[in-house]
This record gives structure tokens, sequence and C-alpha cells, in this order.
């Protein structure tokens, strides 16, 4: 397999709250703590998980947007490696240049007092990429035509845009220094339905014309499973469970995973669903519960849970799951807890 | 169904005095909604489902101005029928049917709760401007219906403040406060929108429960087809406020019949079909000042470039099935033909 893209170690990012004059001891949040993954080029990897489970402080990190407390994040283009961990001053505009993010609301993400044009070119200048001015624009038109923008939309100021038209040109200046990886936080969760499958589109060719790499943050589970090729699921700071998407949403090895997808509702009323029911809510990342931080809401959880830490485990080679119950019955030919969940997994998938 | 409906909505048009003009919010919206009955409003932005709920407990800004001839008849709980939209802003009847009748939750709890005042006191206040009953009495009344909505210790939790519960419990206490007054319609705007998946699924058997204990109708408004379909009887879809359809949510889920229900039917991304491509509906919607003449869908719809009717006349909807409307000049061709 070719070397990867981006690779993740051990990735922990806190954050001291608190504390000072009088207010005693400073607590941590541990918003990431202890994430380790590889996305390859030309890949799709999705990031699910609850508010709260640190998804995108993890996307943050990767661009150096969020302080690294500790690990590796390594990001390779054209035969160099560019240690995003290490990186500072200079080294930090050419990871802009190669890494580039995708926001949630395009109405807060675009200056409402510079014109379309100047929005797309505005990176293209802040890196001096180009050396005049008919290049930049040369640059802008041709980037804002694969993104479907109208060029006669060029001028005008984004409040004449509706918000589908908005993430266009969010993408259209994410894609103008041609990066080769794209973080998308929740980048459709603010559009309509009829306007979101529309942008997904657009973000599916684009990826595979310029053969991008990306990180698609999301907390809606039936786009990711549409859109990504692999899927991590991240609770309280730690991912749980990767697998390729087909096989996440198939057979998901992780009780938490399973509740997640079996809580999704689906389109008709009348499918069969057995649902995992979840009671309670995301613990505080301040103080999470020990061993397995799931086991305050896991409905299978057993006394070893509470205490011991449970070890990353192979299901299969792209399979990954940490999770007791299905490290005790890997080695096992038939994983009985697999064989029973299965019966509890998405209907009719 | 035979039963007097509960609330009948009629012609109801709401417009917005704004800067650039005139905006059109809800245009000529009519339903019912029965005893008991779950009717979910589904729609896009700007299709008007919230200003039109809205407008049923005259919840409108002073900007917006509701048409002469809209009409929403209620049924009180003591049998009365009242215009909703003829009564006196400042009347005590319009303030007895909002909360004491007409119930309301949001998307948005913490937006909803004062922050400066605790749960209880300010489900105690609500209380107590529709029921004779003190204030002890009233914050027992508080403390049942917060644990009846399954909040953990009631008698703590009623001395918070909304920013000390989390997401899923505010919008516990909401509903709450929503309930103690026992109305007999509840409008549920978006209320799981900002929740993750696993709360939204337990806020949504939550309302299930309460509804069949106090057996009351609930409107319940949203964005996502796939949740409306999990709680309501009925659908309305709304598209820049108009209705396109409206039927029982198996036969719009399943048979949708107007194209504007289908193309966002085909939109939506499903686990159980992984494999198909998203098909998304053309275009953009309309900016409310630039209001398409006909059918309001027909600057979108795949078919209306080969009926020169789409657009120049506004569709009226028309019965596909007994219980079953949509609002289509190509439904209405097909009708009438078949009657030929």
């Amino acid at each position: 397999m070719t070397s990867p893209i981006v690779s993740v170690r051990d990735l922990q990012v806190h954050y001291p709250i608190g504390g000072g004059f009088m207010k005693g001891k400073p607590q941590t949040v541990r918003a990431v703590d202890g994430v380790s993954f590889e996305i390859y080029p030309g890949q799709i990897f999705g990031l699910v998980g609850e508010s709260g489970s640190g998804k995108t402080t993890v996307g943050r990190a990767i661009l150096k947007a969020a302080p690294i407390t500790h690990g590796e994040v390594t990001l390779r283009v054209a035969d160099t490696a560019l240690h995003v961990d290490q990186l500072r001053g200079d080294g930090l505009k050419a990871l802009r240049r190669h890494a580039q993010m995708i926001f949630q609301d395009p109405y807060a993400s675009l200056s409402p007092r510079m014109t379309v044009r100047d929005i797309i070119a505005e990176p293209l200048e802040a890196m001096k990429l180009t050396r005049n001015r008919e290049e930049t624009d040369r640059r802008v038109r041709e980037v804002a035509e694969k993104c479907r923008l109208n060029l006669e939309h060029l001028r005008r100021f984004p409040h004449a845009f509706s918000g589908g038209q908005r993430q266009r040109i969010a993408i259209a200046r994410a894609l103008v220094s041609n990066p080769s990886f794209l973080v998308a936080d929740e980048a459709v969760a603010a559009l309509d339905v009829s306007i979101q499958a529309n942008i997904l589109n657009l973000l599916k060719s684009l990826q595979q014309d310029m053969n991008l790499a990306f990180m698609f943050i999301s907390h809606d589970l039936s786009v990711v499973a549409h859109f990504c090729d692999v899927v991590a699921v991240m609770y309280l700071g730690e991912i749980v469970e990767i697998a390729p998407t087909h096989k996440l949403f198939s057979q998901p090895a992780h009780p938490y995973t399973q509740a997640l997808l079996s809580a999704i509702p689906p389109l008709d009323p009348d499918a069969k669903r057995d649902r995992v029911q979840l009671s309670g809510e995301i613990p505080s990342p301040i103080t999470p519960p020990t061993g397995c931080r799931f086991h305050t809401r896991c409905p299978v959880a057993q006394p070893a849970c509470q205490t011991i830490k449970p070890e990353w485990t192979q299901i299969s080679g792209d399979h990954g799951v940490a999770c007791h119950l299905v490290a005790d019955h890997v080695d096992s030919t038939v994983p009985e807890h697999l064989q029973e969940q299965k019966k509890h997994a998405m209907p009719e998938c | 169904m035979a039963t007097d409906p509960l609330l009948t909505v009629s012609n109801l048009s709401v417009r917005f005095h704004t800067d650039e003009g005139l905006v059109t919010a809800v245009d000529d919206l009519s339903f019912a909604l029965q005893p008991g009955q779950t009717l979910g409003i589904v729609g896009e932005s700007g299709s008007g489902k919230s200003v039109s709920t809205k407008a049923l407990m005259r919840l409108l800004p002073d900007y917006a101005e509701l048409d002469a001839n809209s009409h929403i008849v209620y049924q009180t709980k003591k049998g009365a029928y009242v215009d909703i939209a003829r009564l006196d802003a400042r009347s005590k009847a319009l303030k007895q049917v909002r909360g004491g009748e007409i119930a309301m939750i949001f998307q948005e709890p913490s937006a909803a709760f004062s922050p400066l005042y605790t749960i209880g006191n300010q489900m105690i206040e609500g209380i107590r401007l529709h029921r004779d009953v003190s204030r002890d009495q009233a914050r027992k009344l508080a403390i049942e219906m917060l644990d009846r909505v399954g909040m953990t210790n009631p008698e703590l939790r009623v001395d918070q403040y909304a920013f000390q519960l989390s997401g899923g419990m505010r919008q516990r206490a909401m509903i709450a406060s929503a309930l103690v007054m026992r109305p007999a319609v509840l409008i549920a705007d978006e209320p799981t929108t900002a929740l993750d998946v696993t709360i939204q699924a337990q806020i949504l058997d939550l309302l299930k429960e309460l509804q069949q204990d106090f057996g009351m109708a609930i409107i319940f408004i949203s964005h996502d087809l796939a949740v409306i379909s999990q709680i309501a009887d009925d659908v309305l879809v709304m598209y820049l406020g108009k209705e396109m359809e409206t039927g029982p949510v198996r036969r719009i889920i399943r048979h949708p019949q107007h194209p504007y229900t289908q193309g966002l039917i085909n939109a939506i991304p499903r686990l159980e079909e992984l494999d198909r491509p998203l098909l998304p509906i053309p275009g953009d919607i309309p900016s409310p000042l630039e209001r398409p003449t006909g059918c309001v869908f027909h600057t979108r719809c795949p078919h209306a470039a080969d009926h020169p009717r789409c657009h120049t006349d506004v569709p009226i909807p028309a019965q596909t099935q007994p219980d079953h409307l949509a609002a289509c000049h190509l439904l209405t061709e097909k009708v009438l033909e078949e009657t030929v």
C-alpha cells in the first residue's frame, strides 16, 4: 500500500481551565486523549461522534489550529514529511498550502466586506502563490468554475448568496491553493437536505478530479455512510472503532457504535430495528470514567470494564476496535459477542 | 375522522414588512388537527413551517401581518370555539390559549429559559398564571412534572438554572414546563435538532409516551423527514410558505405524489441504501424576495419545463386519495383525465 498522507500517533489535546488566584487548582479538559490513525491519498476518512467527543478538536489539531499537547502528526506531500506538531512560522505556511479546511457555517466563515473574488483569492495572496494579478484572477476563475460558481458572481458580496452557494464559495477558497488534504468540519450540517446532496456530490467529484484526501467530520451518520471510505468513531476523546464504511455499518463491533447506529431514525416508520438504548449522556471530559470510558452507559458492561482500559484489537486487517468483550472473543473462531450483536445490527443493511 | 377537529386553520397567510419590501412567509395554508393526533410539518429553511405555527399562538413579531382572511378556529377545553386570528392581542382569552391550551417547545432550550431564574421559578410563574394555586403547590406540581419527564433528582433540579443542565436535560425541563399546564395541543418546533442522535431517540420516545398519557395533539416541526416519520400520524410538506402535499405518513414516504416531496426523499441519505447515489433537487431555494410566480416549486421542478401552466397558475391542493392532498398541476390533470 502507498504511504499515508496523514499519520496521527497518540495525539492528545488538553486544555487547562479554571485555576488562578484563590480559585484553587486548575483542571484539565482532556478533549482528545490518545488518538492514532492514518489517512491515505485520495481517501475520505470520516470522523463521527456525539458533541463533546473531540472530533472537531482532532480536525483542528491536524491543521495545527488547536494546540497539540502530546503526540505526532505527520503530513506527507510531494515526498516531504511535515511534522505538524513541531511546525512554526514559515513551516506552518507550507502546511496551510497543502492542507485546508471547510467550516460548518458558510454564513460565518465568509467576510461580508469582501467580494467573492477577493475571498477566493486571499489564500493565494497571503501565501504569495501567484506572481501577478492576472495569474491570481485566472486561478480564481478556474477554481470557481470547478466549484460550479457563476463567474458573474465573483464581483458580488456573500450576502447575495444562499447557503448552498456560500458553501461552494468556501470550498473554492479551500481549493485555490491546490491542497492535497482537506478537513471538512460539518461542512453540510447547516444546509437543507435538497442542497446538502448537491454539495456532497460536488465534494466527491472534486475529490476524484484532484485526488484529494479528506477528513470528513460529522455528527450525521447517514451522510458519513454515503460519503466516506473509512469511518472512525470517537467517544470522549478516544477512538473506539475504525473500519471501512460498509463493515462499520453492517457489522459494528463496539457497543457504542451499535447504539449510535441503532439510534438513527429510519425513513420508513415501520422499518424493523432493535434499538440499543443508551441511558444518560456523555460524561465530562474533565473527569472521564476510569477503565473503558463508555462503561457508564454501556448496555453490556462487565466488572472489568470499570477498571481496565480496553486495548486496541484488530478484528481483521482493516477493522479495529477498543472493547474488552471483542478482545476476549477475537481468538475464538466465532466471536460470540459479534454473532449475537449481528442480530442487533442495522436492519436491512 | 368523524370527530370535530381541535384546530382548523384556513387560508392562513403571513407577510413580513421588511426594508426590502413585503415578504410572503406563509401563503394560503389550510390544515386541521384532530384531538390526540400528531401532525408533522416538514420543510426546508424558508418554508414557513415555524412562522405558521407561531401564528397559531399569535407569537409573531410586530412587523408581521396576518392576512384578514386567515382563520384559526380552536376548540377550547371547555368546548367553546375561538378564532385565534381574531382575538385581541392583549385579551385574556389569548393569554389563556397561550400556554394553557396550546403550549410550545423550541429547538434551543438554552434560549427559551431565562438564565437569571431557576427552572423551578420559571415553571412556577407559568403554573400560577394559569391556575389558582399557592407557590408551594405550584412547586410541588413542577417537581412532579420534572420527575414525569425523566429528570433525575427533580427536587434538586427544580432549583437549578438552565445552564447547569446538559442539552438533553434542558429539553426535558422545557417539555416539563410546557406540559405542566396540561395543554390540549403541543407545538414542538425542531425539539431534537440540536441534540445528538442518542439523545434525540430518548426525547422522541418521551414525547410519544407523554402524548399517550395526556392525550394531547402534537404539531411536530422538523426539517428531517426521518424524525417526523418516527412520531407523526400525518405529514404536511411545505415549500416557500405553501402546502405542497398532506397525507398519512406512510403514504407520503412510500408513495409521494408531489415532485417536491419526491425530490426531498431522493435527496435524503439512507442507511438502507448505501450504494444509491444521492439525487439533489437542482438549483437553490429562491430568495423570499424573488418569489416564483405560478407554482412556487416550478424553478426547481423537473416537470415544469413541459408544462407552461406551472409558470403562471398557482396549483390548488387536490385529493389524490381521500386523505391525501397534493398541490400540483400534473396531478390534477391526471385526476381529470382519469375521471373523464
